[in-house]
């Protein structure tokens, strides 16, 4: 797969069960655009102990938007860490964008753009062997609040061949 | 009040019923429901400065967005401590998306607590130590998204360790500390049993119907849960105070209902109390039901509330001030003999004020009952002179004592340090004749007496006033409280130590061993719980002893002038507050049976010399 553009939510889903490093096993490329970034100090300072390190290593990878101005008119979308990352897309020709948001996804997907999830880049990690089981995390994830339905974790469970919750 | 006697915990709790645009588009803000919960718990500061916690639930989370916020602060000022992170959160996410706050859904997956299911709480702890851990809400967070759980209430437990067997868990040093820890596990522990019944959309209504009986105790306790129903329930005595309001916008409970009114601009009868043994229940999409939970007991809302703990700016409660402080007005009338031309009335800042009114108006109405049969007595027989000076005469009040900021006691020395301590009040010179006038000053209760007898009287016989007349708007404090109020030794309290006294001087000691034996007998049957014990203790006095002895234990000594307490009458206290008819403290009558357990436990603990808790 072609290094892809990363919202934010993907990489702090990452950064909360300690694999960032997974992203640049997986993609060695992986680029983000400033604003994400930006929401990134944010969120991380708040959730992640070794914030500091992590936005460190993730600086090399954020890209600046060449005319941000014309965003809006773009990729219409109110977050501004999603816009950026549709128009980071137009703007280099990467057309793999790793990136939650419903809306953001339907634009992409209309542009014949290629969108995955976290949970998708964990069940990589594990084909790959950089994972040896996903329920630890999926532990780690209710530890820390962060909201995947019982489903969507069950689903993801079966197809990685392990014990359902 | 004199004695501080710390406040009980505060609950507020509010439930946004349209998605966040609706708030921005109508009220002007996407943040209304967190500007409402600071207003709303800062409304009931006075029920708990130890520490602060708010939790925040967000409806319809995207797949790896946090849902579930809580933050607690023990602060020196911890609500604003917790608001202010809130806003300097808000603050940094302007820095990069300044218009955030216009996009209600942006705004709603980065801002902290910008959730549609609030709770707040204000902590004074009765029970465990006061660190931040121990402030509510506790959280409880689980895979299953109906299964998460924010607690937090405004109670007191009595049988926290049943509780943890009941649920099989051994708690650990933290949880033993913490009755929330223990009502916490009760509830999840029913909660996961409901929700295997029914996944994702357990019955709230079920799981309270199966937790709350098991609870001994007083309380109002609110819950939200991740799937975006929640809660709030009283106890079926009604010993702890609960509000609601309901509107089309959200729905709001709290401690208090002056908070509601105020914090949402509302009438008296908009704002409904949650009756005993009900639980309001709001569904995720909003709707709501008031439940019984609990078969209703007899009523038994605690009546310190009235008195002192809950804010005086309620209707209700200031009617029920000023009738307190007017039943008394009779009393003293008798005790300065109606002599009012030579009596000064006052005040202990600052909650006592609003008793004092009232006690003003019953001696005017008694002086304007007079003037009235003297002027009629005159006939004719009058001038413009005698009229006047007649319809002048008016009860004699000034602002005597003045309360001063907390005096830091940095001086160890016994003697130095006393004398520091009697300065936290201080007092209006040249408002009373030497020797002439009597001083007569009400307070909302005496507790310990020990700022009466350390800093008030000592201060008070300054102004060398005739005699010292210390009026109660409460009764004789008796029993330990444990439904929420820090007063559980009973070795603190001045009536408790009064009684001992006059037990001494009667040489009447050895009822008190008799009655430790029987304490260790019911204790070893299991029965600590039937009988009240300490009764035993003041059945051989009248009150007026007991009120006389108080008297003479906070004189302090070399002062040279009589003292008098007069307290407020049991059926005085039921008649000023008719709907508040828990008195425990007041008469031993616990409304639930861990009461005389806890009592006779303080007793127990009184005389094998242990300064704890009985519970």
């Amino acid at each position: 797969m072609k290094p892809p553009i990363i919202d934010s939510s993907p990489i702090i889903s990452l950064a909360v069960i300690g694999r960032l490093e997974v992203l640049e096993e997986l993609y060695s490329h992986f680029c983000l655009p400033v604003q994400v970034f930006e929401e990134l100090q944010f969120h991380l300072t708040r959730h992640i102990s070794n914030a500091k390190d992590l936005i460190e290593a993730l600086k090399p990878r954020v890209l600046i938007l060449k005319n941000a101005l014309q965003s809006e008119r773009t990729a219409p979308h109110p977050g501004l860490g999603e816009r950026a990352c549709l128009v980071l897309a137009l703007e280099t020709g990467i057309t793999n964008l790793l990136i939650r948001d419903k809306h953001a996804k339907t634009y992409a997907e209309q542009q014949g753009w290629f969108c995955f999830g976290t949970m998708a880049l964990l069940l990589s990690a594990k084909k790959q062997g950089l994972m040896l089981e996903l329920r630890p995390y999926f532990e780690t994830f209710a530890a820390s609040g962060r909201f995947y339905t019982s489903q969507l974790l069950n689903h993801v469970l079966s197809l990685a061949g392990e014990q359902l919750l | 009040m004199s004695d501080a006697i710390k406040h009980e915990c505060g609950l507020a709790y509010i439930r946004l019923r349209k998605p966040i645009e609706h708030y921005l588009s109508n009220y002007g803000t996407v943040m209304y429901g967190v500007n409402k919960l600071y207003l709303l718990m800062e409304k009931q500061h006075n029920r708990g400065q130890d520490g602060a916690g708010i939790a925040a639930v967000k409806l319809n989370p995207a797949n790896g967005n946090p849902f579930l916020w809580r933050n607690r602060s023990i602060n020196n000022q911890p609500i604003a401590d917790l608001f202010a992170q809130v806003g300097q959160a808000v603050g940094e996410i302007e820095k990069y998306q300044p218009d955030i706050l216009q996009h209600p859904h942006v705004a709603k997956g980065h801002l902290p607590f910008l959730g549609e299911l609030l709770l707040g709480h204000l902590r004074y702890g009765t029970q465990g130590k006061n660190k931040v851990d121990f402030c509510h809400p506790f959280v409880k967070r689980d895979y299953h998204h109906s299964r998460n759980l924010a607690l937090a209430g405004n109670f007191n437990l009595v049988n926290t360790e049943e509780l943890f067997d009941l649920v099989n868990m051994n708690p650990g040093e933290f949880q033993k500390q913490s009755d929330l820890a223990a009502m916490m596990e009760v509830v999840h522990h029913f909660l996961v049993k409901e929700d295997e019944q029914t996944p994702g959309n357990p019955s709230l209504a079920n799981v309270l119907r199966k937790a709350t009986p098991l609870f001994d105790g007083g309380y109002h306790f609110g819950g939200l849960l991740g799937n975006g129903t929640s809660f709030v329930m009283r106890d079926a005595n009604g010993i702890r105070p609960s509000y609601y309001y309901i509107h089309d916008d959200f729905v709001v409970a709290a401690s208090e209902r002056a908070a509601i009114r105020t914090t949402f601009n509302v009438g008296e009868n908009e704002v409904l109390e949650l009756m005993p043994g009900c639980a309001l229940l709001v569904q995720a999409d909003g709707s709501y039901a008031i439940e019984q939970i609990l078969e209703p007991r007899e009523r038994r809302a605690c009546s310190f509330e009235r008195i002192y703990f809950s804010r005086g700016n309620d209707e209700k409660i200031y009617r029920e001030r000023i009738t307190l402080g007017h039943k008394l007005s009779k009393p003293v009338l008798e005790a300065i003999n109606y002599d009012l031309r030579n009596t000064i009335v006052s005040y202990i800042p600052n909650t006592a004020e609003v008793a004092y009114f009232g006690m003003v108006k019953g001696m005017e109405e008694y002086l304007n009952h007079i003037k009235v049969q003297r002027i009629m007595s005159w006939g004719a027989d009058f001038d413009e002179e005698k009229l006047s000076e007649m319809i002048n005469r008016k009860i004699r009040q000034e602002k005597i004592a003045i309360k001063d900021v907390k005096m830091r006691t940095f001086i160890t020395e016994d003697v130095s340090r006393q004398d520091m301590v009697q300065h936290v009040y201080d007092i209006t010179y040249g408002t009373l004749r030497s020797n002439e006038d009597t001083l007569v000053v009400i307070d909302d209760s005496i507790v310990r007496g020990t700022t009466l007898r350390e800093s008030i009287i000592r201060m008070l016989g300054r102004l060398k006033p005739k005699k010292i007349i210390v009026v109660s708007s409460a009764p004789q404090i008796r029993y330990p409280d444990c439904y929420g109020i820090d007063m559980s030794k009973l070795g603190d309290f001045i009536a408790f130590q009064a009684a001992i006294e006059l037990l001494k001087e009667r040489d009447q000691r050895a009822m008190l061993t008799d009655l430790y034996r029987e304490c260790k007998e019911l204790q070893r049957t299991s029965q600590l719980h039937t009988r009240n014990v300490v009764r035993e203790v003041y059945a051989p006095f009248e009150p007026q002893e007991i009120s006389d002895k108080i008297a003479e234990m906070i004189t302090t000594p070399g002062l040279g002038i009589p003292v008098q307490v007069i307290y407020q009458t049991i059926e005085d206290l039921h008649a000023s507050c008719p709907t508040n008819t828990g008195d425990w403290y007041f008469t031993g009558n616990y409304p639930t049976p861990g009461g005389n357990r806890v009592c006779n436990k303080a007793f127990m603990n009184y005389m094998e010399g242990k300064n704890v808790r009985g519970y």
